[in-house]
Parts: structure tokens; sequence; C-alpha cells
């Protein structure tokens, strides 16, 4: 399922697109996994027919989905290793007992890996 | 054939009066909170004006096909047996242009499951495999009735060598083939309803999933009920005039051959066949009537009744 928050400053495609990336990278819709058309997706979440489908292009252009006749399918893509998502998952602990939010651990990441990587 | 005409309007107008009258139980119970029962009480409204609507897009289709049809009379077969078919597809638009009730939502967080969703997702498998047997029952009949057929397509004759008898109205193809098309429309219509319900939006409030997957269910419920009463309800007239005609063209006459009275005997097979047909369009016609009297119990539902939650009790 993936959600979206009108509140939220970051455009809904965008918002669509992260949570999609997110779930293919994550391994939780496997290769293969049609997703719902653009018509249905955009009537569940009150928006633009236009929003969704330029979130669905942008990840076709990224080699996560691929579309036919058929419909839209999710790609056959490495998953996120179960080594970095249990350092991710110490690395959250770590920052949620600091009392620091999702921004704060994603900035962090950046600054730092500019330094070490 | 006028007891034909009137028949179907008749059996929907009076059905529907009455089942509604009735006060039949909604088709489901369930509890919620108050905040979002106004939201569901107001689709449930809209639901049931949808589906009166429908009711009454079919009666008077139903009318205006049998008024049409004694007006032109050449043209009265045709009429009455298009009739099911073209009052089932009226009906049956109108899921078509409002599949479901929108439930109003406050602004806010909004979600989405990554799922197509699907006609079959809200019915049982019987529900979509009855009307495919009944469409396929009768397109059979259609054709094989069609391909027995004089050339004219409206009468059946039977060679006993010493002379012909004949015998019509029978449903060949000058019934048959306005009869094909105007299944196929049911069909495209049936299919789209499938699609717009299944497809529309869904509420994002938990409690109110419940609500619309109940609206979903009784709108795929009526629409192919629908379908297949037409179609059965047609076969059953379709079988009727065939089996009436055989028996006709089977049964002993009077015949000249030259100069000559000669009697042509009655043929067994060409009777029992007859009979045969007869019945089972008897058969069919009720089931039809059963069937569509069942869709029209479903319409006039009530799709859920509400049980507010207890408000908490403050501290």
């Amino acid at each position: 399922m993936i959600t979206l928050d009108t509140a939220n400053p970051t455009p809904p495609f965008e918002q669509i697109r992260q949570q999609l990336t997110d779930e293919i990278r994550s391994g939780n819709l496997k290769p293969g996994h049609k997703l719902p058309s653009v018509r249905q997706l955009a009537g569940d979440l009150r928006i633009a027919a236009g929003t969704v489908a330029r979130a669905y292009t942008e990840l076709e252009a990224d080699g996560l989905l691929e579309s036919s006749r058929t419909g839209t399918r999710v790609r056959q893509v490495d998953p996120i290793s179960a080594t970095a998502r249990e350092a991710a998952r110490r690395y959250i602990a770590g920052i949620v007992a600091d009392g620091g939010t999702l921004d704060d651990a994603i900035r962090a990441v950046r600054v730092e890996w500019t330094r070490v990587a | 054939m006028s007891v034909v005409a009137l028949l179907l309007p008749l059996l929907l107008a009076l059905g529907a009066v009455v089942l509604a009258a009735s006060g039949g139980g909604p088709f489901h119970r369930f509890q919620m909170g108050a905040s979002q029962a106004s939201s569901a009480d107001a689709a449930n409204l809209r639901v049931r004006l949808r589906n009166f609507s429908a009711l009454a897009a079919a009666t008077l289709v139903a009318v205006f096909l049998g008024t049409a049809g004694f007006s032109l009379a050449a043209d009265l077969g045709r009429m009455l047996l298009l009739t099911p078919i073209l009052a089932a597809s009226a009906a049956i638009a109108f899921f078509v242009l409002a599949p479901t009730a929108p439930f109003h939502e406050a602004a806010g967080t909004r979600s989405a499951d990554l799922s197509p969703r699907r006609p079959w997702c809200f019915g049982p498998r019987w529900l979509f495999v009855v009307p495919a047997i009944a469409a396929a029952a009768l397109l059979a009949v259609t054709v094989a009735l069609g391909l027995a057929a004089d050339a004219d397509g409206r009468s059946i004759s039977h060679d006993y060598g010493r002379g012909a008898s004949g015998a019509g109205p029978f449903p060949g193809f000058f019934y048959g083939v306005p009869l094909l098309t105007a299944i196929a429309v049911l069909a495209c219509v049936t299919a789209l309803a499938l699609v717009r319900i299944a497809s529309a939006p869904r509420p994002s409030d938990e409690s109110l999933r419940e609500a619309d997957a109940t609206i979903r269910l009784l709108a795929i419920r009526v629409a192919m009920k629908s379908a297949t009463s037409a179609l059965v309800f047609t076969l059953g007239i379709v079988l009727l005039l065939a089996g009436s005609a055989t028996h006709r063209v089977a049964t002993g006459v009077q015949a000249w051959v030259g100069s000559v009275d000669v009697s042509i005997p009655r043929d067994g097979m060409l009777i029992t066949l007859g009979i045969i047909e007869f019945g089972s369009g008897v058969i069919a016609l009720v089931t039809g009537a059963a069937l569509l009297l069942w869709a029209v119990s479903d319409a006039v539902r009530k799709p859920f009744e509400l049980s507010r939650l207890a408000a908490e009790a403050t501290a």
C-alpha cells in the first residue's frame, strides 16, 4: 500500500515514485507483480491520472517498471541487500533514540557519504 | 404474443414494488463510528437511487419495445425477442455510469493498494460463470435453429416425400441475426459495468472499506443476475417458438398432390423434438422470470445498515 500526504510539501508524483521505489527495492513488490492501472491508482489517491502516469514513466526510466499492453509490471531488479537493511535498522534505532526524524537521518547519510565513500 | 410482451415489464414493475414494500433486510449489517456513518448513509442512499433508476429504465424500455412491436406488426416477433436483452442492457448501463457511490472523506492522508482490482475479487466464481453459460446456450440454440430454418429465416418446413408442410414463426436467422447483435451489446455493456465497478475509487478510511466492498458486491450481483435472467428468458421464448412450430410442422396434415387428396403422416420424431423444445422453453422462461425477481430483490435491497459505535466515555 502507498499513502499520499496532502500536507507534505513533496509533490504527489514524487511521493508515489519514492514509495514505489522503496517497495520494489525492498523486495515487497516482487518482479512481475502487476501494478494497478493509472486510472485506478489515481482514483484511489484522488489525484489526476497524469500525476500517476508521470510517476510510472519515471520509474520505467529508472528501470524499475515495464509497461506493456497488459499493464505495468515490476521489473527484475536487485533488491537492497539484507546486510544493508540490517545496518539501516541499527542506524534508524540510533537516530530515533536521539529524537531525530527521517529527514535528519537522510541528511546525515548524505553528508557522511561524500566524506567516506 | 401479447401476453409475452406484457410479461416482462409487469414482472419488473410488480416485482420491484412488492419486494421493496416487503421490507427485506439489508444485505449486510456492521458498526461504524459516527464520523464516518453519515458518509456511509449518503452512499447507501445514492446506490438505492441508482438501482431504482436502473429498474425504471428497464421497465420503460420493455414497455416501449412492446408498444413499438405492436405498431410495427411485421417486426413484432423481433421486438419481443429483443425486449429482455435490451431492457437488461439499459439497466446495466446505469452501473457503467454510476458503478459505486463515492464516500466523502476529509482531506489528509490518502492510501491505495498496489494490486489491480478485478470484478472476481468481489463475488463468488459462479456469479461470473452462470451468465457465460447462459449466453453460450442462447448463442448455440440461435445458430442451430437458424441453420434448421427455411431460407426466409422465419419458418420451418418438412418434406415428407409426398408433400411438405411448413409452419412459422420459427426463430431462424430473420430473428436470430438481430438477437445475436443484442447478445453482443449485452456482453459489452456487462463487461464494461464489471470493469467500472471493480476499478472505481475506493475510500482510504479503513472503516469505510467494508461498506464500499458491500456496495461493489451488490452491484456485481445485480448486473450479472440481470444479464443472466435476460438471456435465460430469451432462450425460453426462442425455444417456445421453435417447439410450437416444430410440433405443428410434424403433425399430420391434409395435402393435395396433383388432384389427389393425401394425408401426410405425423412425424413422431419431429413431434417429440417439438415437445422437448416447447417444454424446455417453458422451463427456461420460468427460470428466467425467477432470476429476474432475484435480481430485482437485490436491487431494491438496502446495501447495508449501520449501528453506530458507542461513543467512548470521556474521563
